[in-house]
């Protein structure tokens, strides 16, 4: 089996590469990407390509993958512009489908950010309540576009496996993520009346979720999230932060959205603005229905093991 | 504590107030003396002066001293008991574990974010005003099941949801097995400060019927108000007449998760807050599904919002069953309004029969 990945050298990618370079059933290991990995690797092929160029098609088809693993999908970069991002998302997908077609099977990664917080939505998001309400904002808006154009070509090659993995908020130490980075926060700024339930993935649920869609045989769109939830005062409590209220209250997420960057320098995409007063949680049942598998740890299981020991001490 | 009788000697009386009296204070002062000057986080506080440190270590006992002495004096004065120290030791208890409860690390909540141990902490309170304020008369508790998944489904009035928590406390009090159950409450309450986690932590969720359904199939009581903000935002011409059931949603619910519907009736609620008139542009403007005008709101301000102290009854009917049918049957709409027609014709019957029950208003 030969498996290709693109957005190598991010998050996910170095590990699941790392991972599939020691199975014995896979031949050869591909990795994608601007910039190179920053780990050493033993039989990684890596190549600098720019998924947004018609160029990275070319290559794909040459290469030859029996298996494409896109994990170039961005939500949770805001260094990048919006514009940048969409351009990642939407043209780097349909480069990636179009060297798709001779491939076995397809793995995306996308995320729970497609979901909409829209307050009509049941307290459990299921698979199916996906295109419902009203985007969240621009990352909502990009996953969509791309898991649309994902299931179109799902639908036309119907011999070619599609999985569309919905990973949650994952929350660890290994990689960079919006979260930990809001959880460093001296004081994280919180919506004063509101405590919102929180999901959280562990890095290696989320890597084995991937590493299991590459090569199990189920297919379709697929939430990964572990059982239980945590109200963001107890993560914060955890963490060893006490929440600052002075988010306002009413007003909506633009508003929040300015008042944060105010407060703290930072900037955090709408979806996670919306978090810290809507919450979220999503149903992990289909995953484990299709494949027998679901993250075991429970997002206080994640939330203890990224908290101790304390990773960010208080100065003083 | 039940008030001395006259006859009894003065001696006697004080005698006992004062071991009374003794108990709470050392119960006090052991709840102080196990309490290490930590905050929240687990780090040591900022040292204040000793002197301040000791007193307001020991404000609390002081305070409770002080009251003693006076629950005594007024005692001896009158000869009757014009503080009932239980009461106030129950006030007591109830703030520590209040306090006790915000300290709390990694409490569980479930996946609505319901935690079980808050909202029976907070019982305390809603049992009071069940027995002491509206007095309420539940009849039928014996008709919700003790174990199994059931719907319960009720009359909605009163301008805030005071009906709902009625019959969360009744469960509590009349029934031999207590349970919880989960009202489902209309998305627009989620989006507003303090509600938000409120209704979310005390075991509510969002009137979702994925919701209705994944409850039910753990088998949990679910309490709906079909009526929604009709009912609540009803004015006071059109008390104890059931708006529409909307589309009878909640029947397709119980049939697929073949849960026995429990009519309910309640009597009381349209008296706690008039409503004369709705301002409906200001309520527009806050978000909120109608801004009620009563004889006290806005009038007197905050004041107004303290609900009138009708009397209430509460009837739980016998339950309607829905396992006659296949679960595939609920796509038949005539069928589910049929049922939701009986469920309402129930529940309007059991308003007028408690209403006719009830000797007045607020008696």
């Amino acid at each position: 089996m030969r498996v290709l990945i693109t957005g190598v050298s991010r998050d996910l990618g170095p590990d699941l590469a790392r991972r599939l370079e020691r199975r014995d059933d896979v031949r050869a290991v591909f990795g994608l990407d601007v910039v190179p990995p920053r780990l050493r690797f033993r039989r990684l092929q890596f190549f600098r390509a720019d998924l947004r160029q018609p160029s990275s098609s070319e290559l794909i088809k040459e290469l030859d993958p029996d298996v494409i693993v896109h994990l170039a999908t961005q939500v949770t970069a805001t260094a990048a512009t919006p514009r940048q991002a969409h351009e990642t998302n939407a043209i780097g997908t349909m480069n990636v489908l179009a060297a798709s077609q001779h491939a076995r099977r397809l793995v995306v990664r996308s995320s729970t950010a497609v979901y909409s917080s829209g307050l009509e939505l049941p307290s459990l998001l299921t698979e199916e309540d996906g295109r419902r309400g009203a985007p969240g904002g621009a990352a909502s808006r990009d996953l969509r576009e791309v898991e649309l154009t994902v299931r179109e070509f799902a639908t036309v090659n119907d011999k070619v496996s599609v999985v569309i993995l919905r990973l949650g908020q994952v929350l660890g130490r290994r990689w960079r993520s919006l979260l930990a980075e809001y959880l460093t926060l001296e004081a994280p700024p919180t919506v004063p009346g509101f405590d919102p339930r929180l999901q959280l993935l562990s890095e290696e649920a989320a890597l084995e979720a991937v590493e299991r869609a590459a090569l199990g045989s189920h297919a379709g769109v697929f939430n990964v999230a572990g059982p239980g939830v945590l109200l963001l005062s107890q993560l914060l409590r955890l963490a060893g932060r006490r929440g600052r209220p002075i988010l306002p209250p009413v007003g909506g997420t633009w508003i929040r959205r300015q008042a944060y960057r105010a407060a703290t320098g930072h900037d955090l995409p709408d979806h996670l603005i919306q978090l810290l007063s809507d919450g979220q949680a999503i149903d992990g049942r289909r995953l484990e229905e299709a494949s027998g598998w679901r993250p075991r740890e429970s997002t206080a299981d994640v939330a203890v093991k990224f908290a101790t020991p304390p990773v960010f001490q208080k100065a003083g | 504590m039940a008030a001395p009788a006259p006859t009894r000697p003065r001696a006697t009386v004080e005698r006992a107030a004062r071991t009374d009296l003794d108990g709470l204070y050392r119960d006090v002062a052991l709840e102080i003396r196990t309490r290490a000057p930590r905050d929240r986080n687990g780090h040591r506080r900022v040292a204040l002066p000793r002197a301040v440190r000791r007193l307001r270590k020991q404000a609390p006992l002081l305070a409770l001293e002080g009251v003693g002495r006076l629950s005594v004096a007024l005692r001896r004065l009158t000869g009757r008991d014009v503080i009932d120290l239980n009461a106030m030791m129950a006030v007591v208890q109830f703030l520590y574990q209040q306090v006790e409860l915000s300290k709390r690390d990694l409490y569980e909540v479930d996946e609505f974010g319901f935690d079980r141990e808050y909202a029976e902490s907070l019982l305390p309170v809603f049992r009071w005003i069940y027995h002491n304020y509206w007095r309420v008369e539940t009849t039928g508790a014996a008709n919700v099941p003790g174990e199994g998944r059931a719907l319960l489904v009720s009359n909605h009035a009163g301008v805030l949801p005071w009906d709902g928590a009625m019959i969360k406390t009744a469960l509590f009090e009349e029934h031999l097995t207590p349970r919880h159950a989960r009202a489902l409450v209309a998305s627009v309450f989620f989006g507003l400060p303090v509600l938000s986690w409120f209704l979310r932590r005390t075991g509510q969720t969002v009137g979702h019927p994925a919701d209705a359904q994944r409850l039910l199939g753990r088998d949990e009581l679910v309490l709906v108000f079909p009526e929604g903000v009709k009912g609540t935002g009803k004015g006071w011409q059109n008390r104890y007449r059931l708006q529409r059931f909307g589309r009878g949603g909640y029947v397709e619910t119980a049939i697929r998760a073949r849960a026995p519907i429990i009519p309910i009736s309640v009597v009381g609620s349209e008296e706690i807050y008039p409503m004369i008139a709705n301002l409906e542009p200001l309520a527009k403007a806050v978000g909120f599904p109608y801004f009620p005008i009563t004889p006290f709101f806005p009038l007197l301000g905050p004041l107004g919002a303290i609900p009138l102290p009708s009397k209430w009854r509460i009837q739980f009917h016998e339950p309607v069953r829905t396992d006659l049918w296949d679960p595939a049957d609920a796509a038949d709409q005539r069928l589910v309004m049929s049922i939701s027609d009986h469920v309402q014709e129930i529940i309007q019957a059991g308003i007028l029969e408690n209403l006719k029950l009830r000797k007045g208003v607020f008696v």
